[in-house]
């Protein structure tokens, strides 16, 4: 797990059961976990912080999951911070908007954490 | 001394034996409040007693340096009834040196009260520590419930989200499951992959998966995962559970196999779920879970494994449903075909070869495998019109008159109307109407050209013409197949669209020669046989007859 002692997980979700699994398991596999509740406060923690990676959901107040993930690829320091969508299931984003905001992955809800956590892992280039 | 919380729960003790032990949060909690209370020269410990009246003392170890000492000699003797009054109330009291507040006991210390002790001062000074100190007790008393509060919420929400997680790893592997089966599937090799899946979810050993019971070479019983049975053992395995699951229709739970009619693989699973896979009242099948990892199967696990097992036997289900559906209209789609054939005997085996050809051309052109399937069924359906076309128009031998042209010209409008109503093949309807259309706008009925012709359609006509060209007519003789791809080749881009012409002519020969003759060919009568031979040149308007 040392190897992801250092890395820094930012989850963007209103609902906080999400928030809450989400970042059991990704602190149980030695994450450090920040949570933001809407749009707005994950783009100011994502600047603030610079986590190495954003898990964002679509749905949310204020910004949504793509425009917060389109912002960040607006930003000196932070454009290169993957990013990991959550959606609901059977809500068909367009293409293009998600490859233009500059989002690499897409999960949708309901998904399994364990496959996240493999996601997570993917996205950071950690072995699993 | 270590600043641990180890340290406070091995030194809860003054007595003879200690029979208390401090939960790691409130020791956690006891200890940094301790550390700050020290800075305004005051010490925090818990008291409890011991048996006999004796008191159980541990002073928190930021502070036993200086206070241990003291408040083991202090303490001596001391009873347990003399300082406590009453369990509820926070009572002050002076032991040698110091002066002592005792609060009511913490809610999570197991009958240990906190204890605030301060070196004593009398007098007046004394008063106004008395009261001080009462006042302090009551915030600290305050604090550390506040605290362990929430600690404990915060461990339950913790506790919760285990839980929740786990129920999104069951929910999302029964969206996985019922949007991975689809009716064209294999459905038990799609158990055994997601069999690998509910592994991992459910935390077991291994699983295995048994399907179509009393099926000829499928009702084996398949297990993977960590679990190595002998062939003979699997068998029987697979047999008893078959009975019992037979028998009894719900899930069986087995957490203790050695003791059960399965003894006899107790040397490789310790513990077994298995539930029935139904049809209606029938059982089609079983999954089975072996060996949950470091605990017994609950009906927890037995509810997932039976709800994985319900989906697929409503899968199953419709699956059997869907193959006698699909059976019944392809059965009578095959006769309309049949039909058509014994009315026009010289065309025999058209049909097929024009929707081998046709499939061939489209694999060649790399279009997508779903549509290639569909070509080929075209190809069977692209002459069902020529049952609304007398005889004798498709019989005659010879030349067709301009009105006997017109009459076999409705073919592929009466093709059209047919199947229009058949919603398993309404999708080949345009390629049916259009397969006479030529690229240049000369074909018929309606005169499109290029990709105005849909592209089910341009490969129809390629096909049709090519298998007509190479076959007896009742006025010629079949042309040699390399003859027939000159013609192609020739009309590529009049008649045929050139995109496809190319694919058709990348096709081996022989590979064409195979399959026009894997079709039977009906025997033509001696009296049918064309007289004679037509030449190459005037063969580019036999296409256009030969319908």
């Amino acid at each position: 797990m040392s190897d992801t002692a250092q890395k820094t997980v930012l989850i963007a979700d209103d609902e906080s059961h999400i928030l809450n699994v989400v970042s059991l398991k990704l602190k149980n596999a030695g994450f450090r976990v920040l949570c933001a509740r809407d749009g707005n406060e994950a783009l100011e923690m994502a600047l603030a912080e610079k986590p190495d990676l954003l898990i964002t959901d679509y749905h949310m107040p204020g910004l949504n999951g793509l425009e917060v993930a389109s912002r960040l690829r607006q930003s000196e320091t932070c454009r290169n911070i993957p990013a990991i969508l959550l959606s609901a299931r059977g809500y068909n984003l367009n293409e293009a908007d998600v490859r233009e905001s500059g989002i690499r992955m897409q999960i949708s809800k309901p998904f399994s954490p364990r496959n996240l956590l493999g996601l997570v892992n993917e996205a950071l280039g950690i072995a699993a | 001394m270590a600043d641990h919380p180890d340290n406070f729960a091995s030194k809860a003790s003054y007595g003879t034996d200690s029979k208390t032990e401090l939960d790691a949060d409130l020791c956690r909690e006891l200890e940094q409040t301790a550390r700050q209370l020290r800075t305004a020269g005051a010490w925090l410990g818990v008291i409890g007693n011991a048996g006999n009246d004796q008191i159980e003392i541990d002073w928190r170890s930021a502070v036993v340096d200086l206070i241990n000492q003291q408040a083991d000699d202090e303490f001596k003797g001391v009873r347990w009834s003399s300082i406590v009054t009453t369990e509820r109330l926070f009572t002050t009291c002076q032991l040698g040196l110091l002066r002592l507040v005792v609060m009511p006991p913490l809610e999570r210390s197991s009958g240990m009260h906190p204890v605030l002790a301060a070196p004593l001062q009398h007098e007046t000074a004394g008063v106004h520590q008395e009261r001080d100190m009462l006042v302090l007790a009551g915030l600290v008393h305050a604090r550390l419930v506040e605290s362990l509060r929430n600690v404990a919420l915060s461990a339950e929400v913790e506790s919760l989200s285990m839980q929740l997680g786990n129920s999104y790893e069951e929910v999302s592997l029964i969206y996985h499951l019922s949007g991975g089966m689809t009716v064209n599937q294999q459905p038990k090799r799609y158990l055994q992959d997601l069999c690998l899946e509910v592994m991992q979810v459910a935390n077991v050993r291994g699983m295995g998966v048994m399907l179509q019971l009393g099926a000829p070479g499928d009702d084996s019983f398949e297990i993977s995962g960590d679990i190595k049975l002998p062939g003979h053992i699997v068998a029987r395995l697979g047999l008893d559970i078959t009975r019992v699951l037979r028998e009894k229709q719900v899930a069986m739970v087995i957490n203790q196999i050695r003791t059960s009619e399965f003894e006899y693989v107790s040397p490789f699973v310790t513990r077994m779920l298995a539930v029935p896979v139904m049809r209606q009242d029938l059982l089609l099948g079983a999954i089975v879970s072996f060996d949950k990892i470091g605990d017994e199967f609950s009906t927890a696990d037995s509810k997932l494994l039976l709800s994985i097992a319900n989906q697929t036997g409503v899968f199953l289900e419709n699956a059997g449903l869907f193959s006698d559906l699909n059976s019944l209209v392809m059965g009578l789609l095959h006769s309309l075909t049949s039909a058509v054939d014994a009315k026009d005997a010289y065309t025999c085996g058209h049909s097929q070869r024009v929707a081998l050809l046709a499939r061939q051309i489209a694999v060649q052109a790399q279009l997508p495998a779903s549509f290639c399937e569909r070509v080929y069924m075209a190809g069977l359906l692209h002459d069902v019109g020529k049952i609304g076309v007398p005889e004798t128009v498709l019989q005659k031998p010879g030349k067709l008159t301009a009105e006997e042209f017109e009459q076999m010209k409705d073919h592929v409008e009466i093709g059209a109307k047919i199947l229009r109503d058949v919603k398993q093949v309404e999708d080949l309807v345009p390629g049916v109407r259009h397969h006479h259309e030529r690229f240049d706008g000369r074909g018929y009925p309606d005169r499109l050209s290029g990709v105005q012709i849909p592209l089910l359609a341009r490969l129809l006509c390629l096909a049709d013409c090519f298998d007509a060209m190479t076959s007896n007519r009742t006025y010629r003789k079949a042309l040699p197949i390399e003859v027939a791809r000159m013609e192609i080749q020739r009309c590529s881009g009049t008649q045929f669209d050139p995109e496809l012409a190319d694919s058709f002519l990348a096709i081996p020969v022989e590979v064409i020669r195979d399959t026009i003759t894997s079709v039977g060919e009906m025997p033509i009568p001696e009296t049918l046989r064309a007289p004679a031979a037509i030449s190459a040149e005037t063969s580019n308007i036999v296409p256009l007859l030969a319908a």
